[in-house]
């Protein structure tokens, strides 16, 4: 994949870090499902969605399933 | 209910001699067409309302509460998918196209000068709108104008729906049944008269 964080990566991760600060792990699953289809909405492209969706399934453990 | 306006109009071009020999075996294609993706809808909106796992249970319920503000999750609420009207691309009846609602969808309603779009395009016959665009007489095709047009009624599109819709400049033929047959950007009076052949199930030239 293309970098496309440029400069501000420290700052967009860190945001990341703290959207999630003081929620239960409950409720940080369910903010990171909000974010995907927030994102995935953001995104729009149906095919560059389903790549991504395989790249990330890829990078499962095979010990996970 | 979509299935009697399918074979309805069908039945009555075939009692008014107009059909050709492909109309009614083309009744079976597109109601299969129709079965096929209410039957996907269907299995989508039984995963939607019954989540098989923990994760999709989540992601349901993100759905919800995005819902409450968020256009595009109150979309992909699924359950009132069965409703819409099918899409009928591929179908032997329709000619290819392209256009923002492409041939083979069902019509939809725009405001108009004086009310509703559909209240002009359901009328059990062949309408050729034109979007901006005059049109030819053609033999067994009443005219609507978008805009433009003199000879034939003529509506205002008074919010601009009708071309976002549609699309500015094209020129659309609805069957009786209200579902996209054909688009145009140049309306010539032959490739009109070919379309609503087709559209009777009349063997194509060039297929």
């Amino acid at each position: 994949m293309t970098d496309n964080l440029g400069p501000a990566r420290d700052d967009i991760y860190a945001a990341l870090i703290a959207t999630h600060q003081g929620l239960t792990e409950a409720e940080s699953h369910a903010l990171n499902a909000r974010l995907v289809l927030m994102l995935a909405n953001a995104l729009g492209d149906r095919d560059r969605l389903l790549d991504l969706f395989a790249r990330a399934r890829d990078q499962c453990s095979p010990s996970g399933r | 209910v979509q299935d009697a306006d399918n074979l309805g109009w069908k039945l009555a071009a075939v009692l008014a001699g107009d059909a050709g020999p492909g109309l009614l075996e083309s009744y079976d294609a597109e109601r299969g067409m129709a079965a096929d993706e209410n039957i996907l809808n269907s299995a989508r909106a039984t995963h939607f309302m019954t989540p098989r796992t923990p994760v999709e249970a989540l992601f349901r319920a993100e759905v919800l509460r995005l819902a409450r503000t968020e256009a595009f999750a109150q979309r992909l609420l699924n359950s009132g998918r069965l409703s819409v009207p099918c899409v009928l691309a591929g179908s032997p009846l329709v000619t290819p196209g392209c256009a923002p609602l492409p041939p083979g969808s069902a019509a939809c309603d725009a405001a108009v000068s004086d009310g509703w779009l559909l209240a002009h395009v359901h009328r059990g016959d062949f309408v050729l709108m034109g979007v901006g665009v005059d049109l030819p007489a053609v033999p067994g095709v009443r005219r609507l104008g978008v805009g433009a047009g003199t000879g034939y009624p003529v509506v205002q599109d008074t919010q601009g729906q009708v071309a976002a819709r549609y699309g500015a400049g094209l020129a659309c033929l609805f069957r009786p049944d209200g579902h996209v047959a054909a688009v145009f950007r140049d309306p010539t009076p032959a490739a009109v008269l070919a379309a609503r052949a087709r559209a009777l199930g009349h063997p194509t030239e060039d297929a």
